[in-house]
């Protein structure tokens, strides 16, 4: 009853009144509704917490086992201690910390999202053949925003950035368009078999 | 060339990320990886805890707001995961946020995704744009019409309407692939800069 009964209950129970406080003008319902929507921020932090925890196991498991490159796990403690210990000790204003975020975390982060210029380069190689038509237009579009929003776009035609920028707000609106329903449509659906209890994986795990 | 130990860190930092992608995984890499995890990673149980020490604990210790006590017990209840005989207790805390997940997300599409975007379609057809919008749209959500019937009727001479939607489908993957990859390509150029202006100090490069 506990291990499953209980938990499906409450998703059906929760889900019904979130959607229900939306549609139906009583006072009672939204305040619940949104008491509960209130808790949720809350509750993510300790899902952050758990997260790490389970990050912490993962590479405690590869240092204790002695695993091929374990003393990386090493490193990654050594610096997760540093934070943790003068964040939670002396706040997260004082220049110690600032320098974990400033210096080490923000170069790396967006050095990482700038190192996806290269794998994007390396999917564009293989994806951007004009096989047929389909390709053919991906190939095109994709070349045609990406010049309009160069330097060198300009040169190769004054226009090119007006075609770029047309691209993008007539035809390729109406594609986005179409996604968004379409996957407006399947998310509706997700989200009322989660509502009633037919989807159960959240559910799953932890016997 | 920067004098700032600081420069000269995160510079290393940055080239060691970049060796990644310049030659392949290699120990640099890693413990650069690792460190960035690292501090990531605490950098999240520093920000919960403290989220959860100002949004729960205090008002509810100090402010005497006691209907905290909830969320925080389900927080908690998290944990039992850990906990071999209690694990399933957590399940009623993923039930309860999956579900409010769930219904925001569902009253959420129904007015952005649906009832938005097709409102905005409803254009007049008094200019060539209005007209590839609506026709896009038309016929791009032809294109995902699974059922039988609906694939039998679109055979024949209206068949070249899911066809249609296909292109416009391309069209808009191109141009979506087209723009991320610019917004990709400009932080790269933002690190290439920082090592150029900020650590080798050439500044009249650009």
């Amino acid at each position: 009853m506990l291990k499953r009964t209980l938990p499906l209950a409450l998703t059906v129970f929760v889900g019904f009144l979130i959607v229900f406080e939306y549609f139906v003008d009583i006072p009672a319902l939204h305040s619940a509704g949104s008491a509960i929507t209130g808790w949720m921020p809350l509750i993510q932090s300790f899902a952050v917490v758990t997260g790490t925890i389970n990050l912490i196991a993962v590479h405690g498991h590869s240092v204790r086992t002695k695993r091929q490159g374990w003393y990386y796990s090493l490193v990654l403690f050594v610096f997760l201690a540093a934070t943790v210990i003068v964040g939670l000790g002396q706040g997260t204003t004082v220049p110690a910390y600032r320098f974990l975020y400033d210096k080490i975390l923000i170069p790396c982060s967006s050095t990482m999202a700038g190192m996806t210029a290269f794998f994007i380069a390396s999917a564009s190689y293989r994806a951007f053949r004009a096989t047929n038509t389909d390709s053919a237009l991906l190939l095109i579009s994709a070349g045609l925003v990406m010049l309009g929003r160069v330097p060198i776009g300009e040169f190769v035609s004054v226009k090119m950035p007006d075609v770029a920028q047309w691209i993008m707000d007539i035809p390729s609106m109406a594609g986005q368009r179409v996604f968004l329903v379409c996957a407006g449509i399947g998310y509706i659906s997700l989200c009322l078999r989660t509502i009633v209890g037919i989807n159960r994986t959240h559910l799953s795990g932890n016997e | 060339m920067s004098t700032s130990p600081d420069v000269w860190l995160a510079a290393f930092l940055t080239l060691a990320m970049f060796s990644l992608a310049i030659y392949k995984e290699n120990p640099v890499y890693r413990v650069a990886e690792h460190a960035f995890i690292g501090i990531g990673a605490g950098h999240a149980i520093v920000t919960g805890i403290q989220s959860i020490q100002t949004s729960g604990w205090n008002p509810l210790v100090k402010d005497g707001e006691y209907a905290l006590i909830i969320p925080m017990i389900l927080g908690l209840l998290l944990f039992t995961k850990y906990v071999k005989p209690v694990s399933h207790l957590s399940r009623i805390t993923m039930a309860i946020v999956v579900a409010t997940g769930a219904g925001l997300g569902l009253r959420g599409a129904v007015q952005a995704q649906l009832l938005n975007q097709i409102s905005a379609t409803f254009l007049s057809l008094n200019s060539f744009n209005n007209l590839i919008i609506v026709l896009g749209f038309v016929v791009g959500t032809s294109y995902f019409l699974f059922t039988k019937r609906y694939t039998r009727a679109l055979e024949g001479p209206v068949g070249i309407l899911p066809k249609l939607g296909r292109w416009f489908l391309m069209i808009a993957f191109g141009a979506s692939f087209g723009n991320a990859s610019m917004g990709f390509l400009s932080m790269l150029i933002g690190r290439a800069l920082f090592l150029v202006r900020d650590w080798l100090g050439i500044s009249n490069l650009f």
